[in-house]
């Protein structure tokens, strides 16, 4: 970029040059996996959600080793607790999250850093209707249930191995992820239902630095979600026979009375590239931009000897985000946000081959974050961002459409008090408001008893404004060992609808974490 | 503060005043795309069905100059989906069933008139109708059977959850039927059989029953009033001493005894075992079978089939029901349509439910049970059994 070009002089060659220089990256970057953490293709198919301590799948892993090369040993509990009536009804009424976490990363020779996790996770689900599926509401309309409302539980074991390495020095780097999870999950009544998952995730990266420190990342992701679910002959509960529904799509499931035994496996089969990267020294501002692609496809089979299709499944997504950084000098800088995403999913019928059920959900955000230092090492970040997003479900099957888009207007301010070195504490507080857009919902006039109970009920909860208050805090203490305790609050507020009112659904999230660090000098 | 005044003051004097307007018109306008977009109905695979009711028996042709039967109510049900739907023909004979899902469908055809002072019901069915890619027109043949005077008017068969003090966790032995005279004369239950049959084989002359059992009596020894019942017990005893919900059959009338080890209760006459395929008493199935009233000068005439089933002629049937757990199996019915054209039951095994037939009128204080010969109409589920009394909603 020419320096000598007067900003905002009407010089319009640099206007022109700005404007399709970033709308291009736009367009190159297609809809992206931003840094903002848009969207978690791990926790959208597996619902687990680790936050401080496991790299997880989201990030480049080529630049592990020169963003954090500091050998460490680290502990972490993480508990999350949600409840609260304002929920789909397929979401469970109350998830009770702990994960136990040891982690640590270690140099390997001069230019190579492993990092490694090993997490136990305990779940309950309390109040869980139907759904014998991880995730009833991942897009994939043929979701197995029966006609129990119970409690879940659910023991698993996860483990992420990271390994980066400098192949050109301050040049060019690699990298390789691996993200493994298995669990089991049953029921507590009658038919006791269990499921078992297994995901695995592998991500590949390669990136390379230019001498200014702007970057360019590349990431290939691949990632294979398996659930099976099985109901086995009861023996104990002779008097009761189960009625098992295999629910496809918005209406009129498959419903099967008095079978003793029941089987279904999912496999999801997915591929994603990412591009991400830095621009530094861009007229004295910085951007940081991510853009993703994923493809995935699901099979879908009652298991056993024989197995029966049941419907397949595709999922399509992108996603961009960019940070454009101002710096203001004095440790105080503006910085401009956007990201985005698109998703579509498709279903076809086992038996027809046709497509019966399309889903689509759109988000494309914007903000400014103004982040102010000051000479006592105060630190104050308040933000605003609005937010566009729509869900769009056609049941061509039952010829059912919900479409409801809405508008959410975001408020947070975070405060760093100054970092005493033995004593460091944060925290913030936000504010939402969301808005719903003119929703529409096209039914048949003989819908079916699955509409009027379930499907009409989550049309209410998505035509819902809500308002939502959030809390953040973190405070860590000590030198060599390090501990930190981290909270978030969440608290979201229906406002009034004409069809109904819920009360509330809050979530609380916390973590302690004790660390060793080490850090290396290059 | 007045640091970050001249702060900003100094700031927005240089360049960087200008850039920061760019920046904002732009993010400005990333949040002018809104991801609102028009949506209109969704496109659906639903079909029509049309439906033609005839009756090419010549019933209808003599009493209404035409084959095509007006005012019939049609009953469709869809094999996979577990819907209902029912509507009437029109003057054409034509009902329309529209906006269906594609599925496999059973279809019903009832229509009830009086012809020659009697009761006669035009019934009709059609199991596994193929509705799939585009509208669909069939035609249903319905035929003429007259109402019985002798009905079952309740079958509990469905039998009871386990209860403590025992927890029994398979009890079926409180099964009981109960037989109304619906009409207004006596009639002699001396020689009746009671039998349920087994699936599956389409015979157009004979039932194939698996349990046939017959009223004692040499002619006139049970008479039966008009608007009285007989309660006839698989055991005649109290049952609610071993599952307190069950229920009191101590004061059956008849019940079924088949030697061995079965319940005898000594004050209560027991019926005569014609044939008894298989257990150790006459059960009939908790989740699907047919039970059926005839009348035969010999019941042994008939023979078996190779499978130890008795052979009865269906001439000879009175009255019959045909139940199943699961309404939608329409295409495992037992009974044709000249017998029973629909299903009752639809509830879970050992649930202490019972079918009762519908009271359909009163006349002169006696109650009239509906009798349609299609049990989907003429029956209700009852949630607690009513032995030797009538349930009245």
């Amino acid at each position: 970029m020419n320096s000598n070009i007067k900003i905002g002089t009407g010089k319009i060659n640099f206007k022109i040059t700005m404007i399709t220089g970033l709308t291009s990256l736009l367009i190159v970057a297609g809809f992206a996996e931003p840094a903002h953490k848009l969207f978690d293709p791990l926790y959208f198919h597996s619902g687990i959600q680790l936050h401080s301590v496991v790299r997880q799948s989201m990030t480049n892993p080529c630049w592990n080793f020169r963003d954090d090369s500091t050998s460490t040993v680290r502990y972490s509990l993480q508990a999350g607790s949600t409840n609260g009536d304002f929920r789909r009804i397929l979401d469970p009424g109350q998830i009770n999250d702990s994960y136990w976490t040891a982690s640590g990363s270690q140099r390997l020779g001069e230019r190579s850093l492993f990092y490694g996790s090993f997490s136990y996770r305990f779940q309950t689900a309390a109040d869980k209707t139907w759904s014998h599926n991880r995730q009833p509401y991942s897009g994939l309309p043929f979701v197995f249930a029966d006609s129990s409302t119970g409690d879940w539980e659910l023991n698993g074991l996860m483990w992420n191995v990271d390994i980066s390495r400098e192949f050109i020095r301050d040049r060019v780097y690699g990298g390789i992820s691996v993200f493994y999870n298995v669990d089991e999950e049953y029921q507590d009544i009658f038919p006791r239902p269990k499921g078992n998952h297994r995901d695995m995730y592998i991500n590949t990266g390669i990136g390379a630095v230019s001498s200014n420190d702007s970057r360019l990342g590349f990431m290939l992701k691949y990632f294979n979600i398996q659930e099976s679910l099985a109901t086995s002959k009861y023996s104990l509960d002779q008097e009761k026979t189960p009625i098992f529904y295999k629910l496809r799509g918005l209406d009129t499931p498959l419903i099967f009375r008095g079978q003793t035994s029941e089987e279904r496996l999912y496999s999801i089969d997915g591929l994603a590239v990412s591009i991400d990267g830095t621009i530094r020294k861009f007229m004295d501002s910085k951007i940081d931009f991510a853009a993703n692609y994923g493809s995935s496809t699901a099979d879908n089979v009652d298991g056993g000897a024989y197995p029966i299709e049941q419907g397949s499944w595709e999922d399509e997504y992108a996603s961009y985000a960019v940070d454009f950084t101002v710096f203001l000098g004095n440790n105080t800088d503006i910085v401009f946000y956007s990201n985005g995403l698109q998703r579509f999913q498709s279903a076809t019928h086992p038996d027809l081959h046709l497509e019966i059920y399309h889903e689509t959900e759109r988000q494309l955000s914007g903000g400014i974050i103004l982040n102010l230092g000051t000479k006592s090492s105060w630190f104050l970040s308040p933000s605003a961002e609005i937010m566009s997003r729509m869900l769009k479900r056609e049941d061509t099957f039952n010829g059912i459409l919900d479409y409801f888009p809405g508008t959410l207007w975001k408020y947070h301010l975070l405060v760093d008090t100054p970092d005493r070195g033995y004593v460091d504490f944060k925290f913030g507080v936000g504010f939402d408001k969301y808005f719903v857009g003119n929703d529409e919902i096209f039914l048949p006039n003989n819908v079916g008893f699955y509409y009027q109970s379930i499907t009409a009920n989550d049309e209410l909860y998505y035509g819902t404004d809500y308002t939502s208050f959030r809390f953040t805090e973190m405070l860590s203490f000590g030198q060599k060992r390090r501990y930190s305790l981290e909270l978030e609050y969440l608290r979201l507020i229906p406002g009034d609808s004409q069809y109904f009112n819920y009360s509330f659904r809050e979530q609380l999230q916390l973590n302690f974490i004790v660390e060793d660090l080490i850090r290396f000098t290059k | 503060m007045e640091r970050w005044i001249n702060f900003s003051v100094g700031v927005m004097e240089n360049k960087i005043l200008s850039k920061l307007f760019i920046l904002i018109f732009m993010i400005c306008g990333l949040c002018l795309f809104r991801c609102e977009e028009t949506v209109s109905p969704p496109s659906s695979m639903r079909l029509n069905l049309t439906v033609t009711v005839k009756d090419t028996t010549g019933f209808s042709m003599e009493n209404y100059g035409t084959e095509l039967v007006e005012n019939a109510t049609v009953y469709l049900n869809s094999v996979s989906y577990y819907t209902n739907f029912d509507t009437l023909s029109d003057s054409t004979g034509t009902a329309g069933f529209f906006q269906i899902l594609p599925d496999n469908y059973n279809l019903s055809v009832t229509k009830r008139m009086v012809s020659n002072f009697t009761k006669v019901s035009m019934n009709g069915s059609l199991v596994n109708i193929e509705v799939f890619g585009e509208d669909q027109n069939v035609t249903i043949y319905v035929q003429p059977a007259v109402a019985s005077q002798l009905v079952i008017s309740e079958l509990y068969y469905n039998g009871s959850p386990p209860q403590p003090p025992y927890n029994i966790p398979q009890y079926f032995h409180d099964q009981f039927t109960e037989i109304y005279n619906n009409s207004d004369e006596i009639i002699y239950l001396d020689s009746i059989i009671v039998a349920d049959l087994d699936y599956g084989h389409a015979d157009e002359d004979y039932i194939y029953a698996v349990h046939a059992n017959m009223f004692p009596g040499t002619g006139k020894d049970y008479p039966l009033y008009p608007g009285e019942f007989v309660v006839l017990a698989q055991d005649a005893i109290d049952h609610t001493i071993v599952v307190p919900n069950s229920v009191n059959l101590s004061g059956a009338d008849f019940e079924y005894f088949v030697g061995g080890g079965d319940v005898d209760q000594p004050n209560v006459e027991n019926m005569i075992k014609i044939h008894h395929k298989y257990g150790i008493d006459v059960l009939y199935s908790v989740f699907n079978d047919a039970v059926v009233l005839l009348k035969v000068q010999d019941p042994f005439a008939y023979g078996y089939s190779q499978f130890d089933l008795i052979l009865l002629p269906k001439s000879a049937v009175i009255d019959g029901i045909d139940y199943r757990d699961n309404l939608a199996e329409v295409e495992y019915k037992r009974l044709d349509a000249s017998i029973d054209a629909g299903l009752t039951g639809g509830f879970e095994a050992y649930q202490n439910k019972s079918v009762h037939r519908k009271i359909d009128t009163y006349d002169e204080g006696r109650v009239i049970l509906m009798d349609n010969n299609n049990s989907s109409i003429d029956f209700q589920v009852l949630d607690h059994p009513t032995p030797g009394y009538l349930f009245d909603e």
